[in-house]
């Protein structure tokens, strides 16, 4: 486990719940993650993983007015993981909240998040979508691969983190 | 796009949809190119797409023609794109409609991705699919 100490990789912003936020924070993180780790597989899975995570924030997310108007993305990183957290006011009685936790439960269930993401393929070409297909999650957890987790914040607030091992060329080159 | 595509050899037409561009082009009789472009990352790609994908379906049987698409010059596509793209793979392969895609190996994304298609390679040929660097 890493200490605030030992981040080399520290973007964090609130931002409104507009769809184009999404492709503007996925450029924003992968620009951040290319100055950091150069371009290639890295900087585009917390980039995709930030805007996966988006994604589903804004889709899903309570976003009655007049006070729930933001969510928080984050992207913190050490030696050897990055972190992305993205978190949005929920309804707890919401549907996508038992969704969500079903989701993780399901990829947990699969010998490795690749496993999972070719499953849930062969689902919507055998079944068609199967109303919320989770496609978002499963597609994080297979792309990174990395492992995911939710929790319910103080006052209604869903956070959804994402943690991507860094491959063992890359935690020599994070900035000190 | 109009109601139906450009059918004269070697004219592109091009489709804008927020930031994704879709060019197609009848490359040869009977073959049509399409090529994916910038970054599909609509809330609903489905909906903006459907009117694309029918005519693209129209032509393909009114000219017993294949398909080629490229996607090789994608830069981002969303989770929702890839539901849209695998139901409309097996809508072809229902119509019996030939699709040859091609894709970029070196794009992580992308290779896990189309790693996952394979389910639609069979023998009859209908589905192939190329990386390329």
């Amino acid at each position: 486990m890493e200490g605030p100490g030992s981040q080399s990789f520290h973007f964090a912003m609130r931002v409104g719940p507009r769809w184009s936020n999404v492709e503007r924070m996925r450029t924003a993180v992968l620009h951040s993650a290319e100055a950091v780790f150069g371009p290639g597989d890295v900087s585009e899975v917390v980039s995709t993983v930030t805007s996966e995570l988006m994604e589903n924030a804004i889709k899903y997310g309570d976003w009655r007015p007049p006070e729930r108007i933001w969510l928080r993305v984050a992207v913190v990183g050490g030696h050897r993981s990055l972190q992305i957290h993205v978190e949005c006011p929920i309804d707890e009685g919401s549907p996508h909240l038992a969704n969500l936790r079903r989701t993780l439960a399901w990829i947990e269930g699969f010998a490795s998040p690749r496993d999972a993401y070719l499953a849930r393929v062969q689902e919507i070409v055998e079944r068609g979508e199967p109303g919320s297909s989770g496609m978002g999650l499963v597609r994080v957890a297979g792309e990174g691969p990395c492992r995911l987790s939710a929790s319910i914040l103080p006052s209604s607030r869903l956070k959804v983190s994402a943690t991507i091992e860094l491959p063992a060329d890359l935690q020599t080159n994070s900035i000190e | 796009m109009g109601a139906a595509l450009n059918t004269r050899d070697n004219v592109s037409e091009r489709s804008v949809f927020g930031d994704l561009v879709i060019e197609a082009k009848v490359k040869a009789p009977g073959v049509l190119r399409i090529d994916w472009r910038g970054k599909s990352n609509h809330k609903n790609p489905e909906s903006v797409l459907s009117s694309f994908f029918s005519d693209v379906t129209r032509w393909a049987v009114r000219e017993r023609g294949r398909l080629e698409m490229h996607f090789e010059e994608l830069e981002f596509f969303n989770s929702s794109t890839i539901t849209t793209i695998i139901k409309y793979i097996k809508e072809l392969r229902q119509r019996q409609i030939a699709l040859a895609v091609t894709f970029s190996g070196s794009h992580r994304w992308q290779r896990i991705f189309f790693d996952a298609l394979w389910v639609f390679v069979k023998n009859d040929g209908l589905f192939t699919m190329t990386a390329v660097k």
